[in-house]
């Protein structure tokens, strides 16, 4: 089993795959010029595990900003974690946004739809 | 009359100008003209959802840029300038002007790109936006992809631009984007 931690930058974001806990989370902002780079790491490592996960997988996005080189790179990964739950697995995505960022309700919205799982929108306190 | 992109830097750079950009489009440099954006909206006291829009525009336009800005000055030894990029702060609105060399024979393809998003209704474009979403960006390599789309849905305006012919070879591509405050 491979875990991941990478620390965010200006430019990417905070990520943080723990598979004993059943955790992924994706935080901050998400605007590099060569997204399909910066995320390769945390494809291989989703990838790797795929098949060996017994535990619930919990996915928390929590993000500032994304540029649309990341939106795809976002669907991706959701459609890998989808596949573990078509695979019997259990898993929790909470797309988390501020209450006033109606933009990101509604790519949180975009994206549930695509993959077919219900997301749990979470709105972040103010401040 | 416009000679090269610094000539057009020139002229356009007023009073209202908050960030300014005269160089070679990379990496470090979007991330500075970010941190300025963001520094400048601080210090104006901008709300949130103006601040979250133009850094969420801005970004589009540089790594559109980034990603597209031809060079013609590639075989000089000499890093000139590729790219402009101006933010104003006018009274009812921000604008955002970007401009970049592109070579005169990719220019059709690319303007019939932009044609296409701006003949969309608001609707047709989140339907298109989650079109090349879901099927990838391949099949509109020759010119503007999720980044121009996100661009025109973001301004609730049409695109703005137009192409400045500067010799046989290469014109400027200028894009000017408004953002109601």
């Amino acid at each position: 089993m491979q875990n991941l931690s990478i620390e965010g930058t200006a430019k990417t974001p905070t990520i943080i795959f723990d598979s004993q806990m059943g955790l992924l989370e994706i935080k901050g902002r998400s605007i590099p010029e060569n997204s399909t780079e910066f995320y390769k790491p945390l494809f291989d490592t989703l990838k790797s595990n795929a098949g060996n996960l017994s535990t619930p997988i919990t996915v928390n996005f929590q993000l500032e900003y994304f540029n649309t080189s990341s939106s795809k790179c976002i669907l991706d990964i959701l459609k890998t974690v989808a596949s573990m739950k078509k695979a019997g697995g259990q898993v929790t995505i909470n797309w988390y946004y501020d209450e006033d960022d109606e933009d990101m309700l509604e790519s949180g919205e975009n994206y549930q739809e695509i993959i077919n799982i219900p997301f749990n929108m979470q709105v972040l306190p103010q401040g | 009359m416009i000679s090269d992109i610094s000539d057009f830097y020139t002229q356009n750079k007023n009073e209202k100008t908050i960030v300014s950009f005269l160089g070679e489009i990379v990496p470090d440099h979007i991330t500075e003209i970010m941190q300025r954006l963001e520094d400048n909206l601080e210090m104006l006291n901008e709300h949130t959802k103006i601040k979250r829009k133009l850094y969420n525009i801005l970004i589009e336009a540089l790594q559109n840029l980034y990603h597209h800005a031809d060079d013609p000055n590639l075989n000089d030894n000499v890093q000139s300038p590729n790219a402009i990029c101006l933010v104003d702060s006018c009274t009812d609105c921000y604008k955002i002007l970007t401009g970049n060399y592109i070579k005169n024979d990719k220019i059709k393809a690319f303007e019939n790109k932009l044609d296409k998003i701006n003949q969309l209704s608001e609707d047709e474009l989140k339907q298109y936006y989650l079109e090349v979403l879901k099927n990838g960006e391949k099949s509109l390599k020759d010119g503007a992809g999720l980044g121009m789309i996100e661009i025109c849905r973001k301004t609730d305006n049409k695109l703005n631009f137009e192409f400045v012919t500067l010799n046989d070879n290469y014109s400027l591509f200028i894009l000017k984007i408004k953002i109601s405050k």
